[in-house]
């Protein structure tokens, strides 16, 4: 079960680079090169003479197999693609890659700033440093520092706030260029502090020939007429300048705040934002109030500047989140900021309040919110709880369905849009991604029911094929994220034909049988496609349980059927290939995009076009195409009767209990099988029924003997870094190799052992479970080791941060809890609220409050940390209910 | 200070604090000297199940090396077949109707058959009762369910018993443990030991539950350290509380057992002299092995009389990339078997510890363009100063499609069931001939109960 990890290293780097420039594509498998063929491109210009400053219009035709990731660059002749400094386009004419042109023009700016010779324009490869056309390009009149401009947006600003400005063809640029803010008679000596290097900091650093800065306007700035001033290599020459007027300065007119959004359900929460405090410093807070009210009368809703009731660090501008409590009345309000200290407002912003006189949530409803968000987030928050409880689960849950997906697989792109060559990227950038979406995401819902998918349908980084291929686990989940709120059906066809899956369980060219050559269909995907993605191996009734036959359960299918589906499926390769033989043997690697993003396509020739036999003794007719078999095949297991209890089950044992009763499973499948108005596999209709039965919300069944589930290793980690705001020096999340069991969790995304998961739905640990006969698959983890090593995970996190990498731990922010820290029930009480929704047996509460209170009072954040590690270790928290 | 090495430091504390400390039920300073002197007892002895997890090749594994089996197999087989030329040739004892060659990759598992300390045991697999091809295919006989499926042939191998979603999920190395484990006294650390930092089914059993651990420095729980008692009180005080809710008790007893079993054997080990025997770097099998041996080296001290361990290696499902896989893998097996042996003799006892392997299936003798797909029966190797080696036993089935030993593609009709296999090793173990049927319910509808491959 260990890794066998292939990494970029385990490949001669040099014999790669020198395969990929010179156009060829390693493949794995017998690692033969395909190197492609020399096409007739041309690149052309409308003139080949053209001024610096101005633009020229480049044409080309005739690329094969084009892609959105063509693009051209402007070089001299001798330079190597990659100093392309900047100049350089997709075929879409932009910098974001965007629609494929085999032929097309663009505009083409020559930066002002560019020295007067020969140049050349090159056309590339898709997504390469190759150049597959070039034509040559004459400058005139570039040179010195007549090119160089610089400009600000707004061009009028009201002391206390920003602009932008930005600067063009600066020649020789370094990393002290830099820009100064002056009245116009002024030398450039006299900046007062108004000045900032290209890198927009005072610290000089990179060298950038163009570029724009934030450039900060001090609230106490007279009001005028100014200028900003580019300025050479660290020296007093002003190279360019531009206006700028000022208004509104001096005093404190430049501190501004404002709200959004501006009007708000209480019991809701608005982002507050101030910007320009002049001599800033920690205890500058924000009240809510009626227009009339003195800002002594905040009745409790106000915070500092650093977003609590406790002061910190000093933000000359920031913003915080607000909460608007639920029983304001309606009506108008302002936000006031405030001097140091003092009750003098000195920024106001008007907000208004609607559905007031909404009554506070009671402890029930608070309660059953956090237990909701257990279940179906990746953890409560004081203010999610609070919002639940106020919108009630239905609310919440169709609250979920509509906030937007955000991608993994661009996050990934974007690392290597921004230059960093495909091979440098590692897991490491897709585990940042997962963990800062199920951390800070407002998708919670979708993320876990996409983990959820990623757990029945199962790709993962321990093959040799996917060992190092993390676009492909970012597409994937982006893939599963799509679906969760769509239907069953597109989502087995997804993951059918995405190509991961293919690799993965090598549907990816299996081919028609050969009687010379032994050959036969590829079986793995068709098999674990009916036991494991849809149906299983025995019949069930509605509610799940096995259908008897003389007492003896009864197969759902048997080798000839399996037989049947590697046919049906035969005849799939890489979508980005051509149909051709080549196509659809050989695998491109490095696997650049867009090839995880495109399903595979079928190959006629490579399909069974004999009769199969699927489930249920139906049977395909011989002669159909690869797609329609396909379709055909699909339609057969979706329809299958087992589907909606088998799915829906282990949907619920991902969620909320590891033993529904065959009743809760009998109405979450009826619901698969109809969502109400005739439509089978209407994945919200499943999720609704899972979430919102009685069995999953009333707190009497969660009483129950046999409810509950162990929560996860990856959601329990995940929970606490969420319920106690957990941040890192650098904004994330760095559980990279959380895989390992001593110093991790012996759990991560994308690399359970093998297409069984982590844990199979109907495992039973040694003991009281087995006895009554009852299941608790996450157990299968849980090893003398792992069990230790996760709970020491936990307490490296509570108590000393943890994440992987240097210097990047992620801390866990107790401010909310200090202030009761001081009275140990209090204390217990909250977290009990957050960390088990209110199910803590009274002896853990009893011994956490025992433990709590032995330590000084003083100590206010040990006794948190203590509090907190305590219940992560307990049953109370480890199995939610 | 990384967390590692934070916890490693907590570890250190640990150690030197043994003794004074009142922490749980650490041994004292006079244990530990006893300890570091005691040997394994002297009838002491020990299993070893090496599980090739997701199938091995084994067709691929123990090879035709000439004549008409060669032909055949190599016919079939196109590029996926060894070449003859690079077999390494083993001499059975026994006269065998096919010459029969290993890997190239297994040469230290050549070298171990040749000095008579590993046997070949051919075409084993699960069967309800002994079954010909013509039973087999006019269906007169029952065949145990979901065939070729991997986690229901792995639980057939685990528990010699065919399984259905309601059946009583135990292994017949966990029955072993329940018929023997009287024989450690009141140890507080199991008979069983799972070495691949997974469960397994193999060594579930009614009464003994596994240690289930890893290779490496046994992590201790954070917050049982004897600076922080109440801390430690209040985790005591939360993990040995009554509960009502079944996943409760569950979660409290196995952590409970957790904190305190790693605290005794992380202490035996520490005063246990190390291994001198190289074992190979970059091998988790050989890893898991090494751990193997250092918990045979602390048995005495533990006060053990018998053990089984149970180590895996995964990746052995070569539908695809097989030519590149397969031959890694087995050099893995070969490597740290090779090693493992070498260290029971450093021990002084390579006659008290059996080693034998198991795995979901062998595969089919067709091929798919990229590897071989899911089969039934395949080949062992047991390993051991207790084993008769150098000896093949069993018969090397018929490489022909359509023959007396294949039902479809070449997947293999076994010819010793898995019950056979299990009770030959359960009676050297010293489970009690009358007992055997408690290992292995179904043995009476075998005639075999010893296979005759250990003394």
């Amino acid at each position: 079960m260990n890794m066998g990890r292939l990494t970029s290293a385990s490949i001669t780097t040099a014999w790669l680079r020198m395969l990929w420039h010179a156009g060829c594509l390693a493949a794995w498998a017998g690692l033969w090169v395909v190197c492609l063929p020399a096409h007739a491109q041309t690149l052309t210009l409308t003139r080949t003479s053209v001024a610096a400053g101005s633009s020229v219009t480049v044409s080309w035709s005739g690329i094969a197999s084009a892609t959105g990731t063509n693009w051209i660059g402007l070089y001299t002749p001798s330079a190597a693609s990659q100093n392309h400094n900047g100049n350089w386009m997709y075929v879409n004419c932009t910098k974001t890659a965007g629609a494929a042109f085999a032929s097309g023009s663009c505009a083409f700016p020559i930066p002002s700033g560019m020295a007067a010779g020969s140049y050349e324009l090159r056309l590339h490869a898709s997504a390469s440093w190759t150049s597959i056309a070039k034509t040559a390009l004459t400058i005139t009149g570039g040179g010195g520092t007549g090119g160089t401009t610089v400009s600000v947006a707004p061009s009028s600003v009201a002391a206390g706030g920003s602009v932008t400005v930005s600067w063009n063809g600066i020649v020789s640029p370094t990393g002290t260029n830099w820009v100064g803010l002056y009245v116009p008679s002024a030398a450039s000596q006299n900046h007062n502090g108004n000045w900032m290097y290209v890198n927009c900091t005072k610290t000089a650093g990179a060298a950038f020939a163009s570029g724009s800065c934030a450039f900060p306007i001090p609230s106490g700035m007279a009001a005028g007429s100014y200028e900003l001033r580019l300025h050479a290599s660290a020296s007093w020459t002003s190279i360019a300048k531009t206006a700028l007027t000022i208004t509104g300065g001096g005093g404190t007119g430049g501190t501004t705040v404002s709200v959004a959004p501006s009007s708000v359900a209480a019991g809701g929460s608005v982002t507050v934002s101030w910007n320009g405090i002049v001599s800033p410093t920690g205890t500058n807070w924000v009240g809510l109030y009626v227009p009339s009210a003195a800002s002594q009368n905040h009745n409790g809703n106000w915070m500092y500047v650093n977003c609590t009731k406790t002061a910190g660090a000093a933000f000359a501008s920031g913003s915080c989140a607000f909460p608007v409590p639920s029983g304001l009345a309606s009506g108008a309000y302002e936000l006031r900021l405030h001097a140091s200290g003092s009750f003098t407002a000195i920024a106001k912003t008007a907000l208004t309040v609607t559905g007031g006189g909404v009554t506070q949530p009671t402890d029930a409803q608070l309660r059953d919110a956090a237990r909701l968000l257990i279940q179906a987030s990746y953890g409560p928050t004081a203010a999610a709880v609070r919002d639940a409880a106020t919108k009630g689960p239905a609310k919440w849950i169709d609250d979920q369905f509509l906030i937007a997906q955000r991608s993994h697989y661009d996050v990934l792109r974007a690392i290597e849009l921004g230059g960093k060559p495909l091979l440098d990227i590692d897991e490491t950038s897709l585990m940042n991604s997962l963990w800062k979406q199920a951390i800070e995401g407002p998708d919670q819902l979708r993320q876990r029911v996409a983990f959820a998918l990623s757990q029945i349908f199962v790709v993962s980084f321990r093959d040799g094929d996917l060992a190092s291929e993390e676009f492909a686990f970012g597409s994937y989940m982006d893939m599963l994220g799509r679906n969760a709120f769509g239907n069953f059906r597109r989502l087995l066809e997804d993951v059918t034909l995405h190509p991961a899956m293919g690799l993965y369980l090598d549907m990816m060219r299996s081919e028609k049988a050969d009687p010379n050559s032994g050959l036969q269909p590829n079986e793995n995907f068709p098999r674990e496609l009916l036991q494991l993605f849809s149906i299983g191996l025995y019949q069930m009734n509605a509610d799940g349980t096995p259908k008897l036959l003389n007492g003896v359960p009864i197969p759902t299918y048997d080798q000839d059927v399996v037989s049947g589906f590697a046919k049906a499926f035969s005849g799939w390769s890489v979508g980005t290939n051509p149909k051709t033989d080549d196509g659809f043997y050989n695998v491109p690697w490095p696997r650049m995009h867009p090839f995880w993003t495109t399903p595979m396509q079928a190959f006629p020739s490579k399909h069974d076009i004999g009769a199969k036999l699927l489930l249920n003794g139906v049977a395909l007719t011989a002669g159909q195409t690869a797609e329609k078999d396909l379709k055909d095949a699909l339609d057969n297991v979706f329809n299958h009767p087992n589907v909606g209890p088998f799915i829906g089950k282990q949907l619920i044992q991902r969620l909320v209990t590891s033993n529904p009763t065959p009743a809760y499973v009998a109405r979450v499948a009826a619901k698969f099988n109809d969502n109400g108005v005739g439509v089978r596999g209407d994945m919200k209709a499943v999720i609704k029924a899972i979430l919102l039965d009685t069995e999953a919300r009333e707190r009497n069944s969660a009483l129950g003997a046999q409810f509950g589930k162990q929560r996860e290793p990856i959601v329990r980690l995940a929970n606490l870094v969420r319920t106690f705001k957990g941040t890192s020096p650098n904004g994330q999340y760095q559980f990279w190799y959380t895989q390992i069991i001593d110093y991790g969790l012996g759990q991560q995304y994308f690399m359970a052992p093998s297409v069984f998961n982590f844990f199979a739905p109907d495992y039973t640990p040694q003991g009281p479970l087995a006895t009554a006969r009852l299941v608790a698959p996450e157990f299968q983890i849980s090893t003398d080791s792992q069990l230790l090593g996760t709970s020491n995970t936990m307490y490296a996190l509570i108590n000393w941060g943890y994440g992987f990498g240097n210097n990047n731990p992620v801390n866990l922010n107790y401010g909310e809890f200090i202030p009761v820290a001081n009275d140990p029930a209090k204390l217990v009480d909250q977290l009990d609220l957050l960390m088990t929704g209110g199910m803590t047996a009274t002896a853990t509460r009893n011994a956490i409050i025992g433990a709590v209170s032995a330590e000084p009072a003083a100590n206010a954040a040990e006794r948190v940390k203590k509090a907190v590690y305590l219940f992560a270790i307990s049953p109370d928290y480890a199995i939610q209910k | 200070m990384n967390y590692q090495e934070l916890v490693s430091s907590r570890r250190r504390f640990l150690k030197q604090a043994l003794g004074v400390s009142a922490v749980g039920m650490l041994p004292t300073i006079l244990d530990m000297q006893k300890w570091a002197a005691a040997a394994p007892l002297s009838d002491y002895r020990a299993l070893v199940c090496v599980y090739l997890y997701g199938g091995n090749d084994a067709t691929n594994t123990v090879v035709p090396r000439s004549g008409a089996q060669q032909q055949a197999y190599a016919g079939e087989r196109g590029p996926f077949a060894v070449a003859p030329g690079s077999l390494l040739q083993i001499n059975p004892i026994s006269p065998q109707a096919t010459a029969l060659g290993l890997h190239p990759s297994l040469a230290a598992m050549q070298t171990l058959f040749q000095q008579g300390k590993l046997a070949v045991v051919a075409n084993v697999g699960p069967l309800l009762a002994p079954t010909t091809k013509t039973q087999y295919t006019n269906n007169s006989v029952p065949l145990p369910p979901n065939l070729f499926a991997h986690d229901e042939q792995q639980e057939q191998w685990m528990t010699s018993l065919p399984s259905g979603p309601q059946a009583q999920k135990q292994g017949w190395g966990g029955r072993i443990a329940d018929l023997l484990n009287s024989l450690n006294g009141n140890s507080q650390v199991s008979l069983s030991v799972a070495l691949d930092g997974a469960t397994n089914l193999f060594q579930i059993g009614r009464n003994v539950v596994p240690f289930q651990t890893y290779p490496g420095n046994l992590p201790q729980l954070l917050g049982m350290e004897s600076w922080q008692p109440t801390m430690a009180s209040a985790i005591t005080q939360i993990l040995t509380q009554a509960r009502t809710n079944l996943l409760d008790q569950q979660w409290n007893s196995s952590l409970k057992r957790a904190v305190d079993v790693t605290q005794v054997v992380s202490a035996a080990l520490d005063a246990t002299p190390a291994l001198t025997t190289p074992f190979p770097a970059n091998n988790w099998l050989g890893d898991q092995l090494k751990m193997a041996a250092r918990l045979i080296s602390a048995s005495g001290a533990l006060g053990l009389r018998r053990q089984i361990f149970f180590v895996g290696l995964g990746g052995f499902d070569t539908h695809g990339s097989q030519l590149s896989d397969h031959p890694r893998l087995l050099n893995l097996l070969s490597t740290a078997l090779g090693a493992f042996y070498s260290a029971t003799v450093e021990l002084g006892v390579a006659d008290r510890v059996t080693t034998f392997t198991a795995s979901d299936f062998g595969r089919t003798l067709k091929h798919n363009g990229e590897g071989t797909d899911h089969g039934w029966g395949g080949h062992q190797f047991v390993m051991g100063g207790a084993v008769k080696g150098g000896d093949v036993y069993g018969t090397y089935p018929v490489m022909a499609l359509d023959g007396p030993d294949d039902v479809g593609e070449g997947r293999l009709l076994p010819t010793i069931a898995i019950d056979e296999y299990a009770a030959t090793i359960a009676k050297w173990f010293g489970v009690a001939a009358g007992d055997i049927p408690l290992v292995v319910p179904n043995i009476g509808r075998f005639a075999r109960r010893d296979l005759g491959f250990l003394l």
